[in-house]
């Protein structure tokens, strides 16, 4: 018995083993190579960056624990914030307009789940339709006017503020994680998560209701990109049509680098808040050290694919030891 | 009894050889999309009067024909279970290559070859990634659209290729024969050929056993990898002509050219009822996928709907093209077991 936790344990540490040495890499790397780095308002400015993915990312990796997918976060994210900037623009109290926002990612989100599991569509093309139909509806959400001039102090001070001198959002995002952190690793709702995903017919056997975990996990998903669309509303205070676009690939690439599998039945809060951050850190970096601006989608994606490579070959080292 | 039960073990026999026979396999699928199809015609033909002329109906096919070629590869793919998000910057990247060696008088011909052989190596460095470092499809291809596309802006420094077309390399975007444009052409030609190694080649039969169980497919000594390897070289290959194509038709080469192409390559296979599960797949549905989506929008266009309402509507018709396949699927079944229970009542 004691032996055997004792394994458990270390597994747990392998688990986020192969991203972490990224991070230190690349860290070091770069303090190395940049004088600026190394500075703490490079520092805070870098997690600022990887806030909005970062938030995206933890909903993404809810969903991929259970073997299904959601592309529609990027789009789920600009019509949200875009529908916050919307209200507040005609007057809504400001707590209103985010609770608005907040519930109607929440309703897409499972809208996604109940089309998934009452329809039976599998779950990446649900979403790929949904990245269509909710990024239309902020296009025709801003086809009279462009959202902007709505952001009060108050408001601005969400994205913007610095509490204790760290920017707002990071303290956000660590709330968001420590949540998430409880919810996936504490609660039975995050354990039946993994059960979906690595066996489906198994968890629905021992009497998990495996259709209602998949669409609070999709509603989870649209309620966590809806939180980084009011943020990055709030950031950038005016909301272009296509703000949000690609979030999801990067999100998925973040959950990915950090552990989580495409396949279902693991994944890792904090990889993925690493994941996040590498992913932050290479732009970063790129910026610092001047890299001609074309260089950087090669480079990322070299990373992107290294990063998965060492992830991968570090677990299965893990599973056999 | 004993002397009855010969006969079931036979007719399925039969009807599966008359089924592989037939080149040109029509189900229900296939009649729902073609009756899909038929509907949206009739009633774009009174609703508009310039929809249903010679003209409108070949620059509908003309429009259709680049990403239904790459929805073909995609078809290959989706049908092993795996997925291709490079295309779209293949297309890009490919047209560039021959684009550029036109520019530097080199034969056409050559720089076709040239244009394709890009294409297929980024293919198979996909598949080769996929397979040797064991990295899901999905990312694999993610990182290589990424890839590519910062390929193409860092050779082209961001500078659209131009002044490259000659009278013969014009003809391939913008001619005509028959008073049919060319791509559309290629891609009937293609549809044939592929059609062709689709159903009755060891390859096409391979790549449909490989989505439906891995394991089997090993187990009965095909080499895995080697075959998912071909599949994304094929899928590049095949991205690379679209390029080429499109290299011809818009006679500039654009760093962005191509993007967001393989998500209308995956809309158009899904429609015409392409599994994402792989084990399951349809070039002529496909086909028919991408006239339907670029029908709807010529429809949209011709009665005057706002653009923002595209995307709106192309997602709405996913879901329905999707929803009726899975119900159209599971009543058939739900009738083929019917038809088993009485037959073994029967007996």
């Amino acid at each position: 018995m004691n032996t055997h936790t004792r394994k458990l344990i270390k597994l747990n540490a392998r688990e986020g083993l192969g991203v972490s040495i990224i991070l230190v890499i690349l860290f070091v790397f770069l303090s190395v190579s940049s004088e600026y780095f190394l500075t703490v308002e490079n520092i805070t400015n870098l997690l600022m960056h990887s806030v909005f993915v970062m938030l995206v990312a933890f909903g993404v990796m809810f969903v991929l624990s259970t073997g299904g997918i959601d592309l529609s976060v990027g789009s789920v994210l600009g019509l949200c914030g875009g529908v916050t900037g919307w209200l507040m623009m005609n007057g809504t109290n400001m707590w209103l307009a985010i609770l608005a926002g907040l519930l109607l990612g929440t309703l897409i989100g499972a809208f996604n789940g109940m089309i998934i599991t009452r329809l039976r569509i599998s779950p990446f093309l649900a979403t790929f339709a949904m990245l269509y139909i909710a990024r239309g509806l902020l296009l025709l959400f801003t086809i009279n006017e462009p959202i902007r001039n709505f952001a009060t102090p108050e408001f601005a001070f969400l994205a913007q503020g610095y509490w204790l001198g760290i920017p707002m959002p990071v303290w956000i995002a660590l709330a968001v994680f420590l949540i998430c952190y409880f919810l996936f690793n504490s609660t039975s709702f995050g354990r039946f998560v993994v059960a979906v995903g690595s066996n489906q017919e198994a968890a629905h056997l021992s009497g998990i209701s495996t259709n209602s975990i998949k669409i609070r996990v999709y509603a989870l998903s649209g309620l966590l990109a809806a939180s980084a669309g009011i943020l990055l509303s709030s950031r950038l205070t005016a909301v272009q049509p296509l703000m949000g676009t690609s979030y999801e690939l990067d999100a998925i690439a973040a959950a990915v680098i950090g552990g989580t599998s495409m396949f279902g039945g693991k994944g890792s809060v904090t990889g993925v808040a690493i994941g996040a951050i590498i992913l932050a850190l290479i732009s970063n970096g790129l910026d610092l050290l001047a890299v001609n601006q074309f260089y950087r989608l090669i480079i990322t994606g070299l990373i992107i694919i290294i990063a998965v490579g060492v992830e991968r070959y570090t677990s299965t080292r893990a599973k056999t030891a | 009894m004993g002397n009855q039960s010969p006969e079931p073990i036979v007719q399925p026999d039969s009807d599966r050889l008359k089924s592989l026979r037939i080149p040109l396999r029509i189900d229900g699928q296939i009649i729902g999309l073609i009756i899909f199809l038929a509907v949206i015609m009739i009633v774009m033909s009174f609703a508009s009067e310039h929809f249903l002329t010679y003209i409108n109906l070949l620059n509908i096919l003309q429009q259709a024909a680049f990403v239904m070629i790459l929805a073909f590869g995609m078809t290959f793919v989706l049908s092993t279970g795996g997925i291709d998000l490079s295309v779209g910057s293949i297309v890009g990247i490919s047209g560039g290559m021959t684009a550029w060696l036109l520019y530097h008088d080199v034969n056409m011909v050559m720089a076709v070859i040239g244009g394709m052989i890009v294409g297929t190596a980024v293919g198979i460095v996909n598949g080769l990634v996929i397979t040797k470092l064991g990295i899901s499809p999905f990312i694999a291809t993610l990182a290589m659209m990424i890839i590519a596309r910062g390929v193409l802006y860092v050779w082209t420094g961001a500078i659209p290729i131009r002044e490259y077309m000659s009278s013969s390399f014009t003809f391939l975007g913008q001619g005509r024969i028959l008073n049919i444009q060319f791509p559309v052409i290629v891609a009937a030609l293609l549809l044939l050929i592929l059609l062709f190694v689709y159903r009755r080649m060891r390859f096409g039969r391979h790549v449909l056993a490989l989505g439906s169980s891995e394991e089997a497919v090993r187990i009965s000594g095909i080499k895995v990898d080697r075959l998912r390897i071909k599949v994304y070289a094929l899928s590049g290959l095949i991205a690379a002509i679209a390029g080429i194509l499109l290299a011809s038709r818009l006679t500039t080469v654009h760093p962005e050219m191509g993007k967001n192409y393989e998500l209308e390559a995956i809309a158009a296979a899904i429609i015409g009822g392409t599994s994402l599960a792989g084990g399951k797949g349809s070039l002529v549905g496909t086909a028919l996928g991408a006239i339907i989506l670029f029908m709807i929008k010529n429809a949209m266009n011709l009665l005057n709907v706002h653009p923002y309402w595209e995307t709106i509507v192309v997602g709405v018709i996913i879901l329905v093209a999707v929803t009726v396949n899975i119900w159209g699927g599971s009543a058939r079944i739900r009738l083929g077991s019917r038809k088993a229970l009485k037959e073994v009542k029967q007996s």
